[in-house]
């Protein structure tokens, strides 16, 4: 599994939709292990290189968010079983 | 603020279609409008966010969350919501289409956050039945055990 310090969510506002994903994301990165992560949502426009490990974002977000890092995007902002593979698959080595 | 104190019955509104994503963004938002909570420019933003950022508030099938920024023209806190029969692409060239358009306005960053959790719980817990909601009592319940 790859080392992780700080991951962020990005949204278009950040306002909302990154908040709904904060929750989640903390919650599986638990049950995969990683206790000591910082978790935390802004809006892209607030985003820049080296801003976290990696970034997770809703799938329209994706290129804009690219330049800032690796990107996980999600269709669906609710779904755990696509945040929960979508992770997995990113984190393993 | 507690998501049933947002979302009262004239908060919710039934149609079966709407003819473009942007009457939609505007139906959803009508009755904030009415009540001052926004102004018309938050809805036009909206709008122009999607047009020029992509159809990034289709935060999951069928589900759109209309919101901008406080300065954008929100004044107070508010939630209001539109359900279709038919759903409203809001992309011209990939599939985003939403029946459920709910505004979410605030006027700063950290009034609607409770209100915001108690709802995703909810649309996580309930997709389908919400989704399948014909009328606001079913919508009102749904809320009511979230809230």
């Amino acid at each position: 599994m790859k080392k992780l310090n700080k991951v962020m969510i990005l949204c278009g506002m950040g306002f909302g939709s990154s908040f709904i994903v904060k929750t989640n994301v903390e919650k599986v990165l638990k049950e995969m292990g990683y206790d000591d992560v910082e978790v935390g949502h802004t809006d892209v426009g607030s985003a820049h290189e080296g801003i976290a490990d990696f970034l997770i974002c809703g799938n329209d977000l994706t290129e804009s968010c690219e330049r800032y890092g690796p990107v996980v995007s999600l269709s669906n902002l609710f779904d755990m079983d696509e945040l929960r593979g979508k992770l997995e698959d990113y984190l393993k080595e | 603020m507690n998501l049933s104190n947002l979302i009262k019955k004239d908060h919710i509104t039934f149609k079966k279609s709407v003819d473009s994503f942007e009457d939609a963004i505007y139906e959803s938002g009508q009755v904030l409008l009415d009540k001052r909570i926004i102004e018309k420019k938050y809805l036009d933003k909206v709008i122009e966010n999607v047009k020029t950022i992509g159809p990034y508030i289709v935060i999951a099938p069928m589900i759109a969350l209309s919101h901008a920024r406080p300065e954008d023209g929100a004044n107070a806190l508010g939630m209001s919501l539109l359900m279709l029969e038919e759903p409203i692409n809001f992309s011209k060239d990939k599939d985003r289409k939403a029946k459920a358009i709910i505004t979410l306005a605030a006027s700063n960053e950290n009034d609607h956050l409770d209100a915001l959790s108690q709802m995703s719980k909810m649309l996580m817990e309930n997709m389908e039945s919400f989704l399948g909601a014909k009328d606001k009592e079913t919508i009102l319940k749904m809320i009511k055990n979230y809230s």
